[in-house]
């Protein structure tokens, strides 16, 4: 297929570009293979690059020969574009629909984008499953990395090397993962250091209504208790929904087949609901009534600080498991791709200072994401613009992200990254040049060659000039478990999100920048004060004069 | 002393709300003027307790929950029943003082000798700030009317008025105005002589005139020379303000002034607040509430809706003097509080000055307590009618810490200033805000007997500021343009207090 079928009108004269907050822009409008580009033909007036596979809808407004196009992105912004001419605004429309909906990976941007920088480090060799476990052989020996995934028929959502208990063998293995939801069989997530708890993850048990059982999904996850020791399963699922998985052939964990096991059940809702969640928030960030209870009611009518509040109630609750109570915990849902990654990263996030840096954060996307098999291509067809009915869209992972600003905001010293890192991450989840976000399981990415035809966006991030615009000024080390208030209070809305395009920055940039510039400062007088401190040391010691009054 | 029945309860638990793990045994002591106690040191100002509330005895103890005017919650576990009765009663007695030798500000005797503590009231001086603005000049003069409180005994003894306001036209003017409150000036500006003054409503029942008060509105109009026109903001609602017609009171009809243009904006009366501020605090105690309850509470607290009618009323003020170059007369029905919130609010976002921790304090020492906020009814400093008690000062603070938000480098103080500053409007521990009017805190001898809060607060600057502030900063120029949009306001002081 080429992309000139698809573009009906290449290019307009005079179109008029409105954003909030900034000056109107007039200029010409062109349509690539994946750009809608706006040149002003100004040096110093900013143009305009969309990527298409970041638009969500795009509607056509007429009046007279004046036409308009309102084009809602998948980053929630919201632009509109005055073009004459109405046959030139009906086939730019078209055009732009007919490119920003095109569902065929290999046609993505990311097969086709050159990177313009020099890459130092190659994103897609950084996080490797075996790299990963080398750390985790340096800690303990009672893991083994097994490749019973190697070509991915195990379970096709598992990437092909994945850690497991050292005494489970492969063929249990395999027999488990007959037991368990897509064959997700339970394997490591998280080694807790500091008293050698485990996190493990997991799709739900097939129990079905007859309560069949499977020895050696017992076995496998019992091997993973201290003796005497008894664990827990967090089952992110109200107990109500776990028995109805029953009767479509899923289930739960029962107490007779697995007596070492206390299991818990939260309330995280599923992929559906959290789309229309995120619809109505946008729709109310939106509205320009400005009343102070339509604003109250539609935020509260969202649901979306409930979702929030829920899934960093129950990653707390793993994190609490582990660290105070000293018991390893399994966490599944129905797939375990979702509400159950949300917990077990975010539950390192609260445990382990390494996740909070800005490599340990990219590690953490690596392995409990985008090789634990979050469908993100599924997910994040759509945002909240979408008028096409969802079909597997869901905001699980800007979820994800949200509850993780909400941490960094209440401990804004202990993470290496600032906010703007999350953003870009949200950004790049949704609509890309890189290749990282593509497709939905490490065997989809394979089949697409990613690694070799794409560039990923960690090769990008971890460059100097970008990690240096993506680091927190006020990040001190934190070797400490953080422990998140989950109060209502605490919880605000991601402003940085969901009104970055309503609002003006500029005051904050501004406060930004001051105490960058304050740090800087207080660095710089602390240099002055060390090199004094030494220059009398010194003189102290050469000064015999010094020494006999002494 | 004689209203303490029981000095000191020994193994008393504090609890603390957010980790019930947490909490802390200690021995609790009653003194004249504190409630302490010992193991962490926490001590609470008598004057501080808003209410003091025993819960049913249960095999731990009995439980006490003192709740402050600084919304802090304290939930103590007393052993005995009989002991936290004892608590409990003499606690009230001494939370509600009956008379104002009682309260704390007449026995705090800090380390300070005579000459200093009358130096602190040196501190600020409303005349200076008056002369910073340019005045008097030759559109206002200084107006010695009301030397001895006899035009208006809620208003202070100096007053600026227009250059051509003759004493008969002030003093016929004032007896049309509820309480005496003619038309003055709250604030001006030198570069573009608007002017914001401040009033109560107009005697004008259905029909009444007064051509003096006409004649007052004539002259603030001629001190603009640059403007044709004036604005006349009632701040009440349009209904509140009709119905104070029947009652002979009202407001401006615009066919008998000339050149005005009368506006209401509907910010809700003294009533509606407190029952506001009252939602909101049971909001904030809510055990573990779901994010549902926490957000529905908050809208129908109506709390942030009130906070935003009272920044949007300062805006459109602050807007009409910086940029229409219009004077304003604002009043509502005594001129006490809605009219104190929108004239300091206009003037933080006028003048870069105010936003500064001296000029901070002299607006409110201006506008709140030398115009007669009723310092006493309002925060219930002596036993009185609780119909009389309303947040006005609470919600002016927290308009400006929403303010501190979106503009984190325009302020030269931080939010723990504004904090300190309302704890203190409660605590009664300075002679600041006793009384209800100037003439009253003249009568009570405050200058002479108590001490100043502003000094205190300028001696420990080092607290108060903030490290984003710069004077030469672009944020701390000019005119402040704030978004009012709803999802820009968040719930304030009450949260910082309540953690």
């Amino acid at each position: 297929m080429e992309f000139a079928e698809l573009i009906k009108t290449p290019r307009v004269d005079g179109v008029i570009l409105h954003r909030p907050f900034m000056p109107t822009v007039e200029g010409t409008l062109c349509l690539t293979g994946h750009h809608l580009i706006l040149s002003s033909r100004q040096d110093n007036a900013e143009e305009l690059w969309l990527l298409h596979s970041n638009i969500d809808s795009i509607e056509k407004r007429f009046v007279g020969s004046l036409g308009s196009i309102i084009v809602k992105c998948k980053d929630l912004r919201v632009i509109q574009l005055d073009i004459p001419g109405m046959e030139e605004c009906f086939n730019i429309a078209s055009s732009v629909e007919a490119l920003s909906t095109l569902d065929i990976l290999s046609l993505m941007y990311p097969f086709f984008y050159r990177p313009m920088f020099e890459v130092i480090e190659d994103g897609w060799n950084s996080f490797l499953p075996e790299d990963a476990f080398k750390d985790l052989e340096t800690m303990t020996d009672e893991w083994r990395l097994s490749d019973v995934n190697k070509d991915c028929t195990v379970c096709p959502s598992y990437p092909p090397l994945v850690a497991v208990p050292k005494d489970v063998d492969d063929d249990t293995l395999r027999k488990v993962a007959t037991f368990r939801h897509s064959g997700r069989f339970p394997v490591l997530s998280y080694y807790h250091k500091k008293n050698g708890m485990v996190m493990m993850r997991a799709g739900q048990p097939l129990t079905g209504t007859n309560g069949r059982r499977c020895k050696e999904d017992e076995k496998l996850i019992n091997a993973t208790l201290r003796p005497g020791k008894r664990g827990y399963i967090i089952d992110t699922r109200t107990i109500n929904l776990a028995q109805q998985a029953k009767a479509r052939g899923g289930g739960f964990e029962s107490e007779a087949n697995y007596p070492q096991w206390r299991r818990i059940h939260k309330a995280i809702e599923r992929s559906n609901i959290l789309q229309e969640s995120l619809i109505k928030l946008v729709e109310a960030c939106n509205d320009q009534s400005h009343s102070m209870d339509r604003w109250l009611s539609k935020l509260e009518a969202s649901n979306w600080q409930t979702h929030v509040k829920e899934i960093l109630t129950t990653a707390c609750l793993a994190a609490q498991c582990i660290d105070r109570e000293g018991a390893s915990v399994l966490v599944h849902g129905t797939e375990g791709t979702d509400s159950t990654l949300q917990v077990t990263s975010l539950a390192q996030i609260i445990l382990d200072p390494a996740c909070r840096t800005i490599r340990g954060f990219q590690g953490l996307v690596e392995r409990e994401w985008l090789q634990a098999g979050h469908p993100f291509h599924h997910r994040c067809a759509q945002s909240a613009f979408s008028n096409s009915k969802p079909r597997q869209e869901a905001p699980v992972f800007l979820l994800f992200l949200d509850c993780v600003w909400q941490i960094l905001r209440q401990f804004p010293c202990s993470f290496e990254f600032s906010e703007s890192f999350l953003v870009l991450v949200f950004d790049h989840a949704y609509a890309s040049q890189f290749g990282t976000f593509l497709g939905n399981s490490t065997a989809e990415r394979a089949k697409l060659s990613l690694p070799e035809k794409t560039v990923s966006l960690w090769s990008w991030v971890n460059r100097p000039q970008e990690l240096e615009r993506l680091t927190n000024p006020l990040y001190e080390a934190n070797s400490l478990v953080i422990w998140p208030s989950v109060a209502p209070q605490s919880l605000l809305l991601w402003e940085g999100v969901f009104l970055r395009w309503n609002r003006s920055s500029k005051c904050l940039d501004e406060a930004y920048e001051e105490m960058v510039h304050i740090i800087e400062y207080n660095k710089e007088l602390q240099n002055k004060v060390n090199s004094l401190r030494r220059q009398l040391a010194q003189l102290e010691t050469e000064d015999p004069l010094l020494q006999t009054l002494e | 002393m004689e209203h303490i029945r029981l000095p000191k309860v020994e193994n008393v638990r504090l609890l603390d709300r957010v980790s019930p793990r947490r909490s802390r045994v200690g021995t609790l002591y009653l003194t004249a003027t504190h409630t302490i106690f010992v193991e962490n040191e926490a001590g609470v100002l008598h004057s501080l307790v808003c209410s003091v509330e025993k819960q049913a005895a249960t095999a731990s103890g009995c439980s006490l929950l003192v709740r402050c005017k600084n919304f802090q919650v304290l939930h103590f576990v007393v052993p005995r029943e009989r002991e936290c009765h004892d608590v409990h009663l003499s606690l009230q007695r001494l939370s509600q003082p009956e008379r104002c030798e009682e309260l704390y500000c007449f026995s705090y005797k800090p380390n300070v000798d005579e000459a200093e503590r009358r130096q602190e009231w040196d501190f600020l001086d409303l005349k200076a700030d008056y002369s910073r603005m340019g005045l008097p000049n030759s559109l206002w003069k200084f107006s010695p009317v009301n030397q001895h409180y006899k035009v208006s005994d809620t208003y202070p003894a100096d007053l600026f008025v227009p250059q051509s306001a003759t004493p008969p036209v002030i003093v016929g003017s004032s007896k049309f105005r509820s309480r005496g409150r003619f038309p003055t000036l709250s604030y001006y500006s030198k570069e573009n002589h608007a002017a914001i003054c401040r009033s109560s409503q107009p005697l004008s029942g259905f029909s009444a005139r007064c051509l003096e008060d006409e004649q007052m509105l004539e002259a603030i109009l001629r001190s603009n020379p640059r403007s044709d026109f004036m604005y006349v903001v009632d701040t009440r609602p349009k209904l509140n303000a009709i119905a104070n017609r029947a009652a002979g009171k009202g407001y401006e009809n615009e066919d008998n002034y000339s050149n005005i243009k009368f506006q209401f904006i509907g910010i809700e009366n003294i009533h509606v607040m407190r029952n506001s501020q009252q939602k909101m605090l049971e909001v904030c105690e809510l055990r573990s509430p779901s994010m549902s309850d926490f957000l529905e509470g908050l809208e129908s607290s109506g709390w942030l809706k009130h906070i935003k009618a009272v920044l949007d009323a300062g805006i459109f003020i602050a807007k009409a003097v910086a940029e229409e170059g219009v004077s304003v007369l604002v009043h509502c029905s005594d001129g006490w509080d809605r009219t104190a919130q929108v004239c300091s609010v206009a003037s933080v976002l006028l003048d870069p000055h105010y936003r500064t921790l001296r000029g901070l304090m002299v607006l409110i020492e201006k506008d709140w307590v030398s115009f007669g906020h009723k310092f006493s009814h309002r925060c219930n400093h002596l036993v009185g009618d609780p119909k009389e008690v309303s947040p006005a000062i609470d919600q002016f603070l927290e308009s400006v810490w929403q303010l501190m938000e979106q503009f984190p480098c325009a302020f030269e103080f931080n939010a723990r200033f504004l904090i300190t500053i309302h704890s203190h409007v409660y605590s009664c521990q300075y002679g600041n805000f006793i009384g209800n009017n100037q003439r009253e805190r003249v009568e009570l001898r405050l200058r002479e007997r108590t001490h100043s809060l502003w000094s205190y607060l300028w001696k420990n600057q080092t607290d108060y500021i903030n490290p984003l502030y710069r004077p030469d900063h672009s944020q701390t120029q000019g005119l402040l343009r704030p978004s009012t949009a709803p999802y820009f306001l968040k719930p304030g002081i009450h949260m910082c207090q309540s953690y």
